[in-house]
């Protein structure tokens, strides 16, 4: 009996072959590789993912509703403040603009005051993938099944990163969060728009391209300022790097060498830049105002601390 | 490795505020917890380098007692888990430490035991981002398990033939080895015996293999990540 393919790939060279020698869409390929790797039938696993968009959508209503500051003051309000705006006469680029970013900025609100989330590719990104999704949902009659295929188109590139770079802050700064995050969106958005596989690691190039350097600085250590404002603002962003693929526009650098680039930019990025908050925003004169002796250990906890900082 | 399930990309369903911080952090305490096999009674908890640096924003600390409680990264008790540990008298000391240059920045090492047999164990790991994690070390000995996995934990002494006897038990159950490693203190000596399993071992499996006279403990870490 010939061996069954296990549709793995590590590069998204690899990923494209797989996708145009069988003619199919991104999220099909990781689909199939999915059901290998837990040896079982392909329905479930859609209908698994399906579950983790409605746990997704729910997080975006629940932020919408957020009035009060999160325990760190940091966050809080500024999603219901954007929706609000949406529903005002002639907001700047109209009502689906703002919302999109309201979608954003409420699944990190909702996260920061310890609420339920799903990690897309971490919680620190978790705002991205909702808040395209859910703007298709409203806007594009993208329905759970069509927002679970297209969760695993931007698996199918996750895996890419995974293997090549890294979802760690820490390991490679903000880019590997939200750049991430933005990258599988794009490529999620561009599928589930009709784009093709090509189109579809073009929207991710760009999407990726577009975040390096960027570094994982904030304030106080909590995952809110600037990672509640960035949410909302690299929804739009993936949207658009989805758009310009759809266009025709082609990414000269492949998708490969941007991921290969992000991890070299976060294997150089200095470790005060990485998740420490010893550096950029976090050092600032606001910051300090903003998180009074850093804040780091809480003084209320009822437990003792020796030597914790 | 970890072979980058679409599930742990889109995924872990978690209480915020971070996956590497919380979520990881959290699945890191239940491991801690199985490998403890009872209620933890104490706990001493070294943080190292960004769990250290920004553990407390990113509740860090109260996800890796959430842990040792035996809750699951979403439950949604998270931000309390300090004054439940409180009740439930698990007293936990945290500090931070340096564990050397080459480990991964959201590392910790947890040393918890329990008053009922005085059990005790030693576990370090990272937290590798998206809520994944890795199991570095057990007890001194090199482990290298991401949680992937059901995995089987055995303490025993290095002798001739173990790995054949426990390799038949589990095989006469039906159970599928994914992998398997010994690592000893020199020969004849201390070993610990880690194996990755497809599914969950049975319970008259796991207590034929608990009275091999080789064993001095066995414990199982159930699936972590899905």
């Amino acid at each position: 009996m010939p061996e069954q393919p296990s549709f793995d790939y590590d590069t998204a060279a690899a990923l494209l072959g797989l996708a145009q020698s069988r003619g199919w869409p991104l999220w099909q390929v990781a689909l199939a590789r999915e059901a290998r790797l837990q040896n079982c039938e392909e329905e479930p696993l859609l209908e698994r993912m399906a579950g983790h968009y409605r746990i997704m959508r729910q997080a975006v209503r629940d932020g919408l509703r957020i009035k009060d500051q999160s325990p760190s003051g940091l966050s809080g309000g500024d999603a219901s403040r954007l929706f609000e705006y949406s529903t005002s006469a002639g907001p700047l680029f109209g009502a689906r603009f703002s919302k999109l970013a309201a979608y954003g900025f409420a699944v990190l609100e909702h996260n920061a005051q310890f609420g339920r989330i799903v990690a897309t590719p971490t919680a620190g990104s978790s705002g991205i993938l909702p808040a395209c999704l859910l703007d298709l949902e409203e806007n594009e009659n993208l329905d759970e099944t069509g927002a679970a295929r297209a969760l695993f188109t931007a698996a199918a590139i996750g895996v890419v990163i995974g293997k090549n770079a890294s979802f760690s802050g820490a390991r490679g700064g903000c880019q590997a969060e939200v750049g991430s995050a933005s990258c599988m969106a794009a490529a999620a958005v561009t599928e589930a728009r009709g784009g093709s596989p090509e189109q579809a690691c073009s929207a991710a190039a760009f999407a990726l391209m577009n975040t390096l350097g960027m570094v994982c600085d904030p304030i106080g250590g909590y995952v809110e300022v600037p990672c509640v404002s960035r949410n909302g603002m690299f929804a739009v962003h993936s949207m658009l790097a989805a758009l310009m693929a759809l266009a025709g526009v082609r990414c000269v650098v492949p998708l490969d060498d941007v991921v290969l680039a992000m991890r070299d930019i976060g294997r150089r990025m200095p470790r005060a830049l990485k998740e420490t908050s010893e550096g950029g925003l976090a050092l600032t004169p606001a910051a300090k105002k903003l998180t009074p002796a850093a804040g780091l250990i809480p003084t209320d906890a009822p437990i003792s601390r020796p030597g914790g900082r | 490795m970890s072979e980058f399930s679409a599930f742990e990309i889109i995924g872990p369903a978690m209480t915020g505020p971070s996956s590497s911080h919380t979520a990881g952090a959290v699945r890191i305490g239940l491991a801690a917890r199985a490998l403890l096999g009872e209620e933890p009674v104490d706990a001493r908890i070294d943080l190292h380098g960004s769990f250290a640096a920004t553990g407390a924003g990113h509740a860090t600390d109260r996800a890796l007692v959430a842990g040792l409680l035996n809750w699951p990264p979403d439950d949604s008790r998270l931000k309390d888990s300090l004054t439940w540990a409180e009740q439930q008298s698990l007293r936990v000391v945290f500090q931070s430490v340096d564990l050397g240059e080459d480990v991964h920045p959201n590392s910790v090492r947890i040393m918890i035991s329990s008053a009922k047999e005085k059990a005790s164990c030693t576990v370090t790991a990272s937290s590798i981002g998206g809520g994944s994690i890795e199991i570095l070390a057990i007890d001194g000995f090199t482990a290298r398990v991401d949680g992937g996995l059901v995995t089987l934990v055995m303490w025993h002494k290095d002798r001739p033939g173990f790995l054949s006897k426990i390799t038949t038990l589990l095989a006469c159950a039906g159970i599928n080895i994914a992998t398997i490693r010994t690592t000893r203190k020199g020969r004849e000596g201390e070993a610990l015996t880690l194996v990755e399993t497809d599914e969950a071992i049975p319970s008259d499996c796991r207590s034929l293999l608990g009275r091999l006279p080789e064993i001095s403990k066995l414990r199982e870490i159930p699936r972590l990540v899905f």
